[in-house]
């Protein structure tokens, strides 16, 4: 599994679980590359903000209750006069109620 | 007797009559044409309006570029991230200004629909970007302009477009049903005369015209299918408001064209809200 980061979250020993590109999509560290504190010094000086590392706990690395989950799925419901027809538009309904649901502690 | 609230070919001619793009953009796009123009000379045009310069600067050094704390002068912004792209913030500067005196109408606030329009703008380059698009011109701004004819409407016809939306609430449809049934006439088809008016290029000309349906006469354009889906998903994640209150469906088609790995919004998502939030205050306080 992996996992989004910020950058300043980052410590050694965390493994890439995405590439880190620059602005030509030309690669920077590869996936697999383990953070070491040289690396994490280079992607601050590269402005790197988040991270994608490999890691056992959720995608979502905020636990929302299931009952704000709910209101989240319902309030998007009722806007959605379809339904997902493949993993992708099941995977952004999903990040679309993660979305909904950070507001409610901002 | 016909049921639409306004003639479709006064409309069309009001369309006509709209201003023109302030004269650093056309005399922008002459020094753009000659190729033997050189970095210092745009930069000389550019440095002439302060405001906006220092607005370019400012985006140039954002979370959209990469390049962060950076770019010092224009002609470093320039070179970063070149003179399309330069050319492309400096259009959507002047078209957000252009319709700062759009006011609002009941629920129809710009201010909303140009934090949607931003939204779309970000998660098109984005999806361009991880759909492996090298030259990423245009994504950023087709995305930023593709509901101007939204705005044009209200600018010309508050009154019937607070219909139109109210409409739209009460049958559960797309605006721009509601618009070909009330007007006769969508904001696609009037953003895009308007694109024609400004000489805008016909990548974004396109996105503005066909990004409801994805497709121009179902044929697949990179650039189009990508501002179709980003709009979707600017509208799920509750970017701004674009005055629609249905999720429109997807061009399943354009998903398999597209091609994004596995989880693709599970693992972008955050990065895509916090974008959005730091471009949000660079493009839209004109003031500063």
């Amino acid at each position: 599994m992996r996992k989004m980061i910020k950058l300043e979250d980052a410590v050694e020993g965390m493994v890439l679980a995405e590439p880190i590109l620059n602005n030509f999509n030309q690669t920077l560290l590869a996936v697999g590359v383990t953070l070491d504190l040289e690396k994490i010094k280079i992607l601050r000086t590269w402005n790197i903000k988040l991270l994608s590392i490999k890691s056992e706990d959720s995608d979502y690395d905020l636990e929302f209750s299931p009952e704000i989950l709910a209101i989240c799925q319902n309030m998007l419901e009722r806007r959605m006069l379809w339904n997902p027809r493949n993993e992708i538009e099941f995977d952004l309904i999903q990040s679309a109620i993660y979305v909904s649901a950070t507001e409610f502690y901002e | 007797m016909s049921s639409r609230l306004v003639n479709s070919n006064e409309l069309i001619n009001k369309v006509r009559e709209f201003p023109t793009l302030p004269t650093i953009y056309s005399s922008l796009m002459d020094l753009m044409q000659n190729p033997r123009t050189t970095s210092i000379e745009l930069a000389h045009l550019l440095t002439q309006d302060q405001a906006s310069s220092a607005k370019l600067l400012k985006i140039a050094n954002s979370a959209i570029y990469g390049l962060q704390g950076r770019i010092n002068t224009v002609s470093q912004a320039i070179l970063y991230i070149g003179f399309d792209e330069v050319k492309n913030i400096v259009t959507a500067l002047t078209i957000i200004k252009l319709f700062n005196t759009v006011h609002s109408r009941n629920e129809i606030n710009p201010v909303d629909l140009w934090k949607h329009s931003i939204g779309v703008g970000i998660i098109t380059r984005q999806i361009g970007k991880s759909s492996g698009v090298r030259n990423l011109e245009n994504y950023f701004l087709s995305g930023i302009l593709h509901d101007l004819g939204k705005l044009v409407f209200l600018k010309m016809i508050p009154t019937e477009y607070s219909q139109v939306m109210e409409y739209s609430i009460n049958n559960k449809v797309t605006i721009r049903e509601a618009e070909t049934k009330l007007l006769g006439i969508t904001h696609t088809v009037i953003g895009e005369m308007l694109t024609e008016k400004w000489r805008l290029p016909n990548s974004i000309k396109n996105a503005i015209r066909y990004h409801t349906t994805g497709m121009i006469d179902n044929t697949f354009d990179h650039l189009v299918g990508t501002v179709h889906i980003a709009n979707i998903v600017a509208n799920m994640y509750g970017m701004g408001y674009s005055w629609e209150n249905i999720v429109p469906e997807p061009n399943v088609e354009i998903w398999d064209k597209l091609n994004l790995p596995d989880k693709y919004f599970t693992n972008n998502y955050k990065y895509i809200t916090m974008e959005f939030d730091e471009s949000l205050s660079l493009l839209l306080n004109l003031r500063q």
